[in-house]
């Protein structure tokens, strides 16, 4: 088969999945991405005009472009090299086509055009609209809007050429698995560190531009204008994208960049003439891996003594008893989440990426310090009370006939893992929340409400999250982010912007005293323990009845 | 047609396949039997060429799999165990694509499809979605996959798991009808029935180890006293079968008192 023709079946695939089973939701979630991409557009636009029409400010407009190409850059080039490995080695469609007469260097082309569309969709939803909204905010010349997707793709064909290169080099050493696990580890650090310098930068008031910069500041500036920093392809995307905008040459940029790109593909095309032999060694180092992990098989020799006759099974349809089985479910998702670094790292991800929206409001929250905790503790509550119980069907994948085969009731199954899953979450939240309170030298006293509101808001998720896993959840996910839909997906952010208005309501009405707020929290405790029990009854019964259907598994 | 010589794969401490020679003339339909665990899935994988030996070779016809392997794979048809399918192409999609990859010209590819789903009796559903099939449906796309390209080998792993009995039927007719015409089956099953009625030549797996091989006739040869394919399979792969089932009833199951039974509470 010749490549065009192949690459022709493989745009032809990407179509087909708009049809049938779920692609409707493909379609929805293009309207979805579009929509998004146009309010991020009509955003940046509306803030680069304001920081141009500002004379101390508008020095910020190219920095926050340069920032906005590294950041993009950086989290491309990690999250691509995953994907890499993804496309190249664990893709179900691979030992179909190495199994035909298929020259390495075609395949590996058309597993980098994948991973180059797949990736795209990030910088076509964020990126790309940012960037027009400053050449809006600019006036541009016309060029400028064709040249900055063009630019996000010389980017995004540059980490994942990377990206391959690396899989190619590392997938005959280490297993394929492992290496993947450090990518999204790495991925996670990166994603953290970004929180924790966003956490820094807006509670320590180090935004404020006219303090100059001092310390780890200084250095990053200092090598962002002539450093390793200047260096990087996202800084000569930016320079590119400036002077065109700005109506100057590019030829100095263009050059770079298209050097850039010849040097990674010449090299992928020395390393993909071997791709055949890496997947076979891949494939060897993972039966390794799993030999290795294989308990040695005990011999087969028969003892002299009888052995007690096992129990026998005995049913369990009270909710009560239900309960009891949530340590036993709390024991095997520990096992579960902790060899399955990927779902542990997204989750933490998730988790604390929530957390953003409330430090980067932490400004204005500040006049009580015990302000800037609660926000992010209660966002954070929310995501981990929804992520790990909307999970916790999800996470049975097709072995959940296996569950529901025992003589478990579905309402004592649905009670034990609701259990499970607050046994799990509810230390966090609670060590969180002490950690972070007396973290801002805040009082015991403050310590213990704010852990209390942190966790009654992670009781009332777990039942909605649970309900919203058998409703929403998709057992046949391979990354951890497809466990939900997008309708579960929605669900969360629609929880999350009711909790933004209401903090931001109860703020505006107390003023930022936080012992109007206790008092507050006094008053309506009892009210909400019970609508939070109310909840959990409602839960249990319509997931429950879902479970009985069996709906969720067709 | 097909010809491994001393294939041994290894993985660490772990011998999965030792020294396997074997040979399968052209025109035969060759069955290849084992245990779970026994290597038949990583033979099969090492003769596509989709794992790499730790010593030996396989040569499908004139082609070694591993320093010839477009040609060699140019010239075989395969079926995995659990046949990957795109769940977004139709079953003529899917053939259509694969006759692409093989090179098969357009028309001759659709022409053959057309046959091969009415045979396989896929026509009905040839335009419906393949997520929507059922296993054995999947099945046999699979196999009109790997016949599309009219190769003349064809390496099937577990070919008629998940049929009913009446495509499973079929599928055996085809393979014999394919082996008097000239083409080489080489497959892996579980279900002695069907190597004792349908194979040339079975070859028996164990640990790793070819155990036995050659006719029906001769295998039973291997394994005295043996009447059926299944009681030489036993005989040569798994020795005091019976004494080990006879031991855990005897030690584990009490006799079942049927008027002590509750009813659930």
């Amino acid at each position: 088969m010749t490549t065009p023709r192949l690459i022709a079946w493989r745009l032809r695939l990407a179509l087909a999945g708009l049809r049938g089973k779920g692609g409707r939701r493909r379609v929805f979630q293009i309207l979805v991405t579009t929509w998004v991409a146009a309010m991020f557009l009509l955003g940046s636009s509306l803030w680069f005009r304001t920081v141009a029409r500002e004379p101390e400010l508008s020095a910020f407009a190219p920095v926050a472009v340069f920032g906005a190409l590294h950041a993009a850059f950086l989290l491309s080039l990690f999250r691509d090299m995953g994907a890499a490995i993804g496309h190249l080695f664990l893709a179900p469609d691979v030992p179909l086509l190495l199994s035909m007469p298929l020259r390495a260097r075609p395949l590996v082309l058309l597993r980098a055009l994948e991973a180059v569309s797949d990736a795209f969709s990030f910088p076509a939803t964020l990126l790309v609209p940012i960037l027009w909204g400053y050449g809006i905010a600019v006036d541009a010349p016309w060029i400028y809007y064709l040249a900055v997707p063009a630019a996000m793709l010389c980017l995004l064909c540059l980490t994942v050429g990377l990206g391959f290169l690396v899989a190619l080099a590392l997938a005959p050493v280490v297993p394929v698995g492992r290496v993947r696990s450090w990518i999204r580890g790495i991925s996670a650090a990166i994603y953290l560190s970004i929180w924790m310098g966003l956490a820094w930068w807006n509670i320590t008031g180090a935004r404020h531009p006219e303090s100059p910069p001092t310390g780890l500041g200084r250095v990053t500036e200092v090598w962002a204008a002539h450093g390793p920093i200047a260096w990087t392809p996202s800084a000569w995307a930016a320079r590119l994208l400036l002077e065109l905008a700005d109506r100057q040459t590019i030829a100095a940029p263009l050059l770079v960049l298209a050097g850039m790109i010849v040097m990674v593909a010449a090299l992928l095309a020395l390393a993909a003439a071997r791709y055949p032999e890496s997947w076979q060694k891949a494939q060897e180092l993972a039966r390794k891996a799993i030999e290795r992990r294989a308990p040695p098989r005990p011999a087969r020799e028969a003892t002299g003594a009888r052995p007690h006759p096992p129990p026998g099974a005995r049913p369990t349809r009270r909710f009560g008893a239900g309960l009891a089985l949530g340590l036993a479910f709390l024991r095997r998702d520990r096992r579960l989440i902790a060899r399955d670094t990927a779902l542990m790292w997204d989750m933490a991800l998730l988790v604390f990426m929530s957390t953003v929206l409330p430090l980067l409001a932490a400004p204005a929250l500040a006049r009580h310090v015990s302000w800037i905790v609660l926000p992010a503790l209660l966002f954070f509550a929310t995501e981990l009370g929804f992520d790990l119980a909307s999970r916790a069907l999800p996470l049975e994948r097709r072995a959940l006939p296996w569950v529901l085969r025992a003589p478990i009731a579905p309402i004592a199954l649905c009670a034990a893992r609701m259990a499970s899953v607050w046994m799990l979450g509810a230390p966090l939240v609670a060590g969180l929340a002490v950690l972070a309170t007396l973290a801002v030298g805040a009082d015991g006293v403050a310590a213990l409400v704010t852990a209390a509101c942190g966790l009654g808001v992670f009781t009332a998720l777990v039942p909605i999250g649970f309900a919203a896993g058998a409703f929403f959840g998709q057992p046949d996910w391979r990354h951890p982010r497809q466990m939900l839909n997008l309708g579960g997906r929605m669900l969360l952010a629609a929880l999350l912007v009711v909790m933004s208005v209401a903090i931001a309501i109860t703020y505006a009405e107390r003023g930022g005293r936080l012992e109007d707020a206790r008092a507050l929290l006094a008053a309506w405790s009892v009210p909400a323990a019970l609508a939070v029990l109310l909840l959990d009854g409602f839960a249990i019964w319509a997931t429950a009845t879902r479970l009985r259907r069996f709906q969720w598994l067709n | 047609m097909i010809r491994i010589a001393g294939l041994t794969k290894r993985y660490g401490q772990l011998t999965a396949l030792d020294d396997l020679s074997l040979e399968v003339p052209r025109g035969t339909l060759f069955g290849f039997l084992g245990p779970n665990g026994a290597g038949k899935t990583t033979t099969i994988k090492l003769i596509t060429g989709l794992l790499r030996p730790t010593a030996g070779d396989a040569f499908i016809g004139p082609h070694s799999i591993q320093s010839q392997p477009l040609e060699a794979k140019a010239l075989f048809g395969y079926v995995a165990d659990v046949p990957f399918l795109y769940d977004k192409l139709t079953a003529r999609e899917f053939l259509e694509f694969m006759g692409a990859l093989y090179r098969v010209p357009e028309a001759a590819a659709r022409a053959r499809a057309d046959k091969l789903l009415k045979l396989l009796e896929l026509d009905g559903a040839a335009d419906a979605l393949i997520e929507a099939y059922s296993h054995g449906m999947r099945q046999k796309t699979a196999l009109a996959g790997a016949l599309l390209h009219d190769p003349p080998v064809l390496i099937l792993d577990e070919p008629t798991s998940g049929l009913d009995p009446a495509s499973s039927r079929r599928i055996k007719q085809l393979l014999r009808g394919l082996v008097a015409r000239g083409r080489t089956v080489f497959f892996s099953t579980q279900v002695l029935e069907v190597a004792e009625k349908l194979c040339d030549r079975i070859a028996i797996l164990d640990h790793g180890k070819l155990v036995a091989h050659g006719t029906l006739d001769e295998l039973r040869a291997a394994a005295p006293g043996a009447r059926s394919l299944e009681e030489a399979f036993v005989a040569l792969t798994r020795g005091g079968e019976d004494r080990i089932i006879e031991e855990f009833l005897e030690e584990t199951v009490e006799p079942l008192d049927l008027g002590a039974l509750d009813p659930l509470p």
